[in-house]
């Protein structure tokens, strides 16, 4: 029995929000969590369906997923960046623009003016400042700036990793976890900053465990370093107090940070440590007998345990049947936007792909994608190539007809 | 007859719908806050609640706190010479609890419905149905805590529509969740939290302060002070910050030693100190915000619920991040137990109810661990691939597929863990599955690994493998930090063992132990006084002489009550 999305509303297609909400709720009390679990599902995969279709109709522009601007835009950016403040309010400005001659806008004057002028150090002395003086008080003026920020610097070109990282660390980043979500005009440009910020840690860790010549070669010493110097993690501090080798290397590390100024704790993390350890709260265990699952120590023999992470593209999801509204060609968007922040070594090329990506219209955008996955599937199971997790990796090789004539339709690059 | 509790990290409370509306049940002591707290007394009977806080001062070695952070986890808690985990000492608060309501409804109570951080994983949900079980109560249905509040604020607004915040700032535990209310359904859109920040550490923060600056005079060394100071400046430190909470300075006076420290502080002080706790107050409500796409002036209100977000400080902060005051119209320590009477009334269908349907998410993301080829005969480990996704409505169930990464691979082993990070060894180990394949060439033989969330938030797996169609549901086994049936079992029969008192010996019991506290915080004269009266009521207890007894407790009482409030 497959029934669309607006049988299992009961109602006709629809692009009325109210009206779908309110069939939600007529049948959400015949189905219930509680009751039907399974029609509970697939009232659930109808109802987001049917939000999105809805959601897509109000769309007006191009889809919102990649609005990424061109760097060549420059234009066009630099007046999102003062829209802040400019005078008219532009339409989603009207949330944070202020009617009187803001701080915040002399704020990003004073940024721009930095970044333009190659005055790269005083601009992230600028965006601490900033951040302290608390000129932007709210979440969602917070949010905003950062995301003006990583746009601004997006823009700007700036290919010193380093300088990203560091003005990652400064607008309070956390590895891996964009505060924006997927598809929101920010998110782009804040994931490469994220990069950055990974690559800086990461080097960093390295250069510093070599410098502790008796421990830092120690099993562990890389990932306790790490979690110690990275901003906050509850989980993950709390972690380190539970297991003993963790443990000592912990309390080691904390020690030499109080004469070595090389090893910075963020304030947070020692305030933490002390404190639960005042209060009592370290209470390290002997670790259960070694489950590593790596196969060299692990006693079974490598090949027994190993496992592709391979998922298979057109993948069993359940009651996609449900949902027509989610093509083939969205999901794949979705599944590459996945890919670009989690590529743990995005190269430049990789970079300008994504910009170039960025530069052309829908369409020509989703054939990319679709080839870029044959291509890929094809590489796949043939078993020869570099494989993976889908959301590793995405190449498109230029030298590949089909997709030099699809990118003959993007801008060409700067 | 299905009860409502909420398990908190400082107090516990139960609750029942009765007459169409959810109410408290008061403990033997009149209250309905029942602290979380359990000791054993100088001849090995268990007290719980209040009288055990008290002892907390005068017996920290015969006493246990704060044992929630530590649910799912193999830590023991030493009781004089016995050991508990703090599943069992959760379950002897949930055993007093449920004679707390049985004495109330007349009636046995053998099922429950428990609340729990939305933040709790896999391992600490299980802890906590096996929590119940000891208590002798079938755990009906997990309920997440900002989800319950949700449900106490939707009940008393249901005709409304609006789209809240629900800032659940507890002892132990921080949640954030957002929540939709139209049409008489509670849908939460996205949670958040973090399961280690709570008014415990505002507090265990102006200790170490307080300890830090007074570690000369105290002579001790601030980052491990003995117990008994510990547990007296714990108390005296949740003193101070209650009082900052309507003055703009307190003073600390910490007895030790036969000396008296005492430490002034401002409420712009304490403020300072916390500032490491506030900044990490934003951004589990970022993440929510996040996950419901929405911008936080999206927010129709922001409800308040947890009692640490009395502290004037979190309220000024929750208005800055929100450029708005937010809603004071329910009370901070019972909006949990309320909404988890709500929900026992909803599972047993009321009429009074039928209207309302609540939805929930899951926090978090849940997958295996998977290795992939990056060369000839090379691989990489260790790589997290989420199956279900955070904040998805749930029930919920999902399938993905994995392949045979060797020629003639015998086995798939399937490591289980949740988490957002890309990586596994950040994230958290929820047990480990392996499923025997038919040896063919690599990459031809796949399993389909089903993951089913239920509404208690606990885990099932299914795994198939494609080729033979062989099915195998498995349990999850192998977490040191889950008790298995057999354990649960025999714990039972041991705290079954325990020497309890008569529920009407344990008002006495209270009064007892709160003058032993005082006792130990005075000095000089005073101690000489409250013997004497403590030597006289004794004396009245054994009489056994109701009316006296009640008489001479007023009178004791009074003579505390004065000694407090003189101080």
């Amino acid at each position: 029995m497959n029934l669309s999305i607006w049988d299992v509303l009961g109602i006709a297609a629809t692009r009325n929000v109210r009206e779908i909400k309110r069939a939600y709720a007529t049948q959400l009390r015949v189905t219930s969590p509680e009751d039907d679990p399974a029609g509970y599902m697939k009232l659930r995969d109808a109802y987001e369906a049917a939000k999105d279709y809805a959601r897509h109709a109000e769309d007006t522009g191009p889809d919102e997923i990649f609005s990424i601007e061109h760097p060549d835009s420059n234009e066009e950016s630099n007046d999102e960046t003062n829209e802040e403040s400019s005078d008219e309010p532009a339409p989603e400005a009207e949330v944070r623009s202020r009617p009187r001659p803001s701080p915040q806008r002399q704020a990003f004057q004073e940024l721009d003016a930095l970044l333009s002028e190659g005055k790269l150090d005083d601009f992230l002395v600028k965006v601490q400042t900033i951040l302290e003086a608390q000129t932007f008080s709210t979440l969602d003026e917070q949010n905003d700036f950062i995301g003006e920020v990583a746009q601004l610097v997006l823009n700007s070109e700036i290919e010193d990793t380093e300088w990203r990282g560091r003005l990652a660390e400064v607008l309070g980043a956390r590895e891996r976890d964009n505060i924006f979500a997927e598809g929101s005009e920010y998110w782009y440009a804040y994931s490469e900053l994220l990069h950055s910020y990974s690559e800086m840690k990461s080097a960093a860790t390295i250069a510093h465990a070599q410098t502790q010549e008796d421990i830092g070669a120690r099993p562990g010493y890389l990932h306790v370093y790490h979690v110690l110097t990275a901003p906050f993690d509850s989980e993950r501090l709390m972690a380190l107090t539970r297991s003993q080798t963790y443990h000592r290397l912990a309390e080691i590390i904390v020690e030499r940070s109080r004469t070595d100024p090389a090893i910075v704790i963020p304030p947070e993390n020692r305030d933490w440590w002390e404190r639960t350890a005042m209060a009592g709260q370290h209470r390290p265990a002997a670790e259960p007998a070694a489950k590593n699952t790596s196969s060299s120590s692990s006693g079974f023999p490598g090949w027994m345990i190993w496992i592709l992470g391979m998922l298979i593209l057109n993948g069993i999801r359940m009651c996609n049947d449900a949902s027509p509204t989610r093509t083939t060609s969205q999901e794949q968007t979705r599944l590459l936007l996945e890919a670009v922040p989690s590529a743990r070594d995005l190269t430049p090329e990789d970079r300008l792909t994504v910009r170039r990506l960025a530069s052309c219209d829908t369409q020509t955008r989703v054939a990319l994608f679709s080839l870029g996955y044959k291509r890929r599937e094809a590489t796949d199971t043939s078993g020869t190539a570099n494989t993976g997790s889908p959301r590793a990796q995405f190449h498109l090789d230029e030298n590949d007809p089909a997709v030099a004539s699809l990118l003959a339709k993007c801008k060409p690059p700067p | 007859m299905l009860v409502g509790i909420d398990l908190g990290t400082t107090n516990s409370l139960i609750g029942t719908f009765v007459d169409d509306k959810p109410q408290l049940i008061k403990n033997a002591y009149g209250e309905v806050l029942t602290p979380s707290v359990v000791g054993v007394d100088d001849s090995g009977a268990l007290l719980v609640g209040a009288p055990a806080r008290e002892r907390l001062i005068s017996h920290p070695q015969l006493t246990a706190a704060s044992f929630k952070r530590y649910m799912g986890t193999n830590q023991e808690f030493e009781l004089g010479n016995q050991r508990f985990r703090a599943e069992e000492l959760s379950a002897m608060v949930l055993k007093s609890l449920k004679q707390d309501a049985e004495a109330f409804l007349g009636a046995p109570v053998s099922e429950a419905i428990i609340t729990v951080p939305a933040y709790f994983n896999d391992t600490q949900r299980k802890a906590t149905i096996a929590a119940g079980k000891l208590a002798g109560l079938h755990v009906e249905r997990l309920l997440n805590e900002p989800t319950a509040a949700a449900l106490a604020h939707g009940i008393a607004n249901r005709s409304a529509e609006s789209t809240f915040l629900v800032f659940d700032l507890g002892g132990g535990t921080f949640d954030v969740s957002i929540v939709e209310l139209f049409d008489g359904i509670i849908e939460v859109h996205a949670s958040s939290g973090d399961n280690f920040l709570g008014g415990d550490d505002f507090r265990d923060q102006l200790v170490k302060v307080f300890l830090g600056e007074n570690a000369e005079a105290l002579q001790i060394d601030p980052l491990k002070p003995p117990r008994a100071l510990l547990e007296r400046t714990m108390r005296q430190a949740e003193l101070v910050k209650r009082a900052l909470g309507s003055s703009p300075t307190a003073t600390m006076r910490v007895n030790w030693e036969e000396k008296e420290t005492s430490w002034e502080l401002s409420a712009a002080d304490f403020e300072k100190h916390c500032e490491q706790l506030l900044t990490r107050l934003a951004r589990p409500i970022q993440q929510a915000l996040r996950d419901a796409r929405m911008r936080s002036n999206e927010l129709d209100e922001i409800v308040l619920v947890g009692g640490a977000t009395r502290m004037p400080m979190v309220r000024k902060l929750v208005t800055k991040l929100f450029g708005r005051f937010p809603a004071v119209d329910i009370n901070p320590d019972e909006a949990i137990a309320l909404g988890a009477a709500v929900q026992s009334a909803l599972k047993a269908r009321n009429a009074a109810l039928n209207d309302v349907v609540m939805t929930d998410v899951c926090p978090y993301s849940m997958g295996v661990e998977v290795s992939r080829q990056i060369g000839e005969k090379k691989f990489e480990d260790g790589i997290y691939s989420p199956i279900l996704e955070r904040n998805s409505h749930i029930p919920i169930s999902r399938v993905e597929r994995y392949h045979t990464l060797a020629d003639k691979q015998t086995q798939i082993h399937l490591p289980i863990y949740q988490g957002e990070n890309p990586l596994v060894k950040n994230n958290i180990l929820l047990g480990e599955l392996k499923v025997t394949v038919p040896k063919k060439p690599a990459f031809e033989e796949s399993v389909d690994v089903r993951f089913t969330y239920d509404l208690n938030g606990l885990l099932e797996v299914e795994v198939t493998v494609v080729s033979t169609g062989k099915k195998e549901r498995l349990v999850i086994e192998g977490n040191p930090g889950v008790l298995s049936r057999e354990e649960i079992n025999r714990r039972f029969e041991a705290l079954a063992q325990l020497k309890q008192h008569p529920r009407d010996e344990l008002v006495n019991k209270q009064v007892l132990a709160r003058a032993e506290r005082i006792y130990e915080e005075s000095l000089g004269d005073l101690r000489d006084l409250i013997t004497n009266n403590l030597v006289q009521f004794r004396a009245v207890v054994a009489r056994q002489d109701r009316k006296e007894i009640a008489h001479a407790r007023e009178q004791l009482e009074n003579f505390l009550n004065e000694i407090e409030r003189t101080r």
